[in-house]
């Protein structure tokens, strides 16, 4: 029934996934705070650990399956995705250190261009993949300029 | 100025993870694509932890310990393979659009449970994400996986 679903609603139901996940990040990054901001923990450190656990979780839940995804997948596959780990974690801990220099004002709106240097790397290295046009551009520079003015009204 | 430079290399990782993700995740179910990018990613954080963090600075009290095991099931095994999913069937950059509006979700949730108050700008960058998430979504376009 699910993968019917995924199957005939695919992008529909890409956007519900991408919504959950805003959602959850936005809720972990209320946690987050509470660890940093009153708990004083090390920023970076805690993230390490945070990230730490959340690969022994879906370590133990992925386990009967991993061999056989491993089995069918390519090798570039694997190595793109451990690429895409070693990428992401290098955007947290510059994050990290770009919080440590500049105020979170200046840092937030900044970071906030991320979807409009997506959409360039897709131009560039997803040529046909992805549908660029002139409103998917504009959607994101509208959330881009919103994030920004969301980031700087709650921080004045 | 410095600040804002480690801003832009902390956009240009995340926005060259989701180009690897979508590459990756043509041959690699999302759950495990998620657990793959989990394990070269602790690697690299726990590099910046150590050359970052003075003495002391990773030793952990109970309490913080359970709130950043409950930040970790949130964030990866939920929010990552979501994000992932995302990624795969509706493209990097729609995908990514959608979860950089997290900041609206964070707000909502500051408003509703942490009595925050609303002023003009967050309400004027309200509308713009909504109108920005519209623009996307109610587009009519097709994912091709190769």
């Amino acid at each position: 029934m699910t993968r019917d679903v995924v199957r005939t609603h695919p992008v529909a139901i890409g956007y519900l996934a991408s919504a959950a996940a805003a959602i959850v990040f936005a809720t972990a990054l209320v946690v987050n705070r509470s660890v940093v901001g009153d708990g004083g923990a090390s920023p970076v450190g805690s993230a390490a650990l945070s990230m730490t656990f959340g690969t022994l979780a879906l370590a133990l839940f992925l386990l009967p399956r991993v061999k056989e995804d491993l089995r069918n997948a390519t090798r570039a596959g694997v190595v793109a995705m451990l690429l895409a780990g070693l990428a992401a974690s290098w955007g947290g801990g510059f994050l990290f250190l770009a919080l440590s220099k500049a105020p979170v004002v200046v840092v937030a709106p900044v970071g906030g261009v991320g979807p409009l240097v997506v959409i360039l790397l897709s131009r560039l290295f997803l040529p046909g993949q992805e549908l660029i046009n002139k409103r998917l551009v504009l959607g994101a520079i509208l959330v881009v300029l919103g994030v920004a003015l969301i980031s700087i009204g709650r921080s004045t | 100025m410095i600040g804002i430079l480690l801003a832009l290399l902390s956009v240009l990782g995340f926005a060259a993870s989701f180009i690897l993700a979508r590459v990756g995740m043509r041959s690699v179910p999302s759950s495990t694509a998620t657990l793959i990018s989990l394990l070269s990613g602790s690697l690299v954080l726990w590099t910046f932890a150590l050359l970052l963090s003075s003495e002391g600075d990773l030793q952990f009290e109970n309490r913080t310990m359970g709130l950043l095991l409950l930040s970790g099931l949130l964030n990866f095994p939920i929010g990552r393979v979501c994000n992932y999913v995302g990624v795969r069937l509706a493209g990097a950059s729609r995908s990514t659009t959608i979860i950089s509006a997290a900041p609206l979700a964070a707000m909502v949730l500051a408003v509703a449970f942490g009595g925050e108050s609303v002023n003009a700008l967050v309400l004027f960058g309200t509308v713009s994400i909504v109108a920005g998430v519209t623009l996307i979504v109610t587009q009519n376009v097709v994912v091709t996986e190769h």
